[in-house]
């Protein structure tokens, strides 16, 4: 992408010079920043200070938000205005704790929802996916679910037409149950 | 009620059987969401890290309707052919293709000009497939641009003249040798 410096943020389309291709290119200051250098931390000087838990001979400058060892500036992981130790993010992305440090999931309730409802019309599907359903809804119950539609409405919906769907087998067999005792009885 | 913590922004309305994609607005970031079966990944845009937003005109929307186009047509003559030979079954299946084959022809008309939008920061530029369209591209840059500037503090537009002119002729290469890169210093420090 190659624009003139006068072409930059502008409200319309304008030709790449060199590809021609239509661009509208919108920048902002932190085009300009310089990138920051790592913290490395300072030394303590004095015996009576704070110092980092990873690091006793640096001073610490703030204690990790989730369990309060102290850190020096090397050992600071600042996220979203959040301060961690390299332990307790590590800890927070396996556990799947720390929300903005996800970047999939499986949906669990919509896997639920989707065997509910895809078999209906097929009908004897319904005697094993019914179940399934039941299971994948209440083992996954508190399974993180979509980070934009955060609701168990699906968990929900799943269960309720997967219970109507167990319940119609059960007084299927009942039912036949009952006429194969008077048939014989 | 609690605040929704994210706001939709735009979805690809065109792509229901593949990857679906959409574009939601966070507190502090742009979330593009890649649905793909009971799969969601996320990538997350901080309004404090981006650094620009290109929107490329693409020949996307043209494309589609010429295929469609060409389908819709292929398929009106079939109709008419059914309606002369007098197939009761002929005619219901063929304008029931021509009807799935004129919807799709004219949501893409409706959803206007094709475009593919790039998010750059320092680490990554990423194409943001949800904002395919160049109504949403610009309402969705139009919605994140005070909040860019809120959280990276706004710069006039001659003072970001003068400094995209200063970043150009900075990586036009000169005759002298080049300067150690940042890591080697960083490295040079350690040692030291």
């Amino acid at each position: 992408m190659l624009l003139a410096a006068g072409a930059v943020n502008q409200a319309t389309l304008i030709p790449c010079t060199a590809c021609h291709s239509p661009l509208q290119i919108e920048t902002f200051p932190a085009l300009f920043r310089q990138s920051q250098r790592g913290e490395l931390g300072t030394a303590a000087l004095m015996d009576d200070e704070s110092t980092c838990f990873n690091h006793p001979a640096k001073q610490a400058v703030i204690p990790c938000q989730n369990c309060g060892r102290f850190l020096c500036a090397l050992c600071d992981c600042e996220l979203g205005g959040e301060h961690f130790c390299p332990s307790c993010l590590e800890a927070g992305r396996a556990t799947r704790k720390i929300k903005s440090l996800e970047n999939q999931r499986t949906l669990y309730d919509s896997i639920a929802l989707t065997l509910a409802i895809a078999p209906i019309f097929t009908l004897y599907f319904t005697l094993v996916t019914a179940p399934m359903s039941l299971y994948v809804a209440i083992r996954h119950w508190n399974a993180p679910r979509s980070i934009v539609h955060p609701t168990r409405a699906r968990s929900i919906l799943a269960i309720i037409l997967a219970s109507i769907q167990v319940v119609g087998w059960v007084s299927i067999f009942v039912l036949l149950y009952s006429l194969y005792q008077r048939r014989n009885g | 009620m609690a605040e929704r913590e994210y706001r939709p922004l735009a979805r690809n309305l065109l792509r229901p059987f593949v990857s679906r994609y959409s574009a939601w607005l966070g507190r502090d970031h742009l979330l593009s969401v890649e649905s793909k079966g009971f799969h969601e990944r996320y990538r997350r845009f901080y309004f404090r890290d981006i650094q620009l937003v290109a929107i490329r005109g693409t020949s996307r929307r043209a494309t589609l309707n010429w295929i469609l186009a060409g389908s819709l047509l292929l398929f009106l003559l079939l109709t008419i052919a059914s309606f002369r030979s007098g197939g009761r079954f002929l005619e219901v299946i063929t304008l029931i293709a021509d009807v799935f084959i004129a919807t799709p022809l004219v949501i893409n008309n409706i959803l206007g000009p094709s475009c593919d939008v790039y998010v750059r920061t320092a680490v990554q530029e990423v194409r943001v497939p949800a904002l395919g369209r160049l109504r949403s591209a610009r309402k969705t840059l139009n919605l994140i641009r005070p909040l860019i500037e809120t959280a990276q503090g706004a710069m006039t537009s001659i003072e970001m003249m003068g400094r995209l002119g200063a970043l150009q002729s900075a990586r036009t290469p000169g005759p002298q040798s080049p300067a150690k890169d940042t890591t080697e210093q960083q490295l040079d420090q350690i040692e030291s």
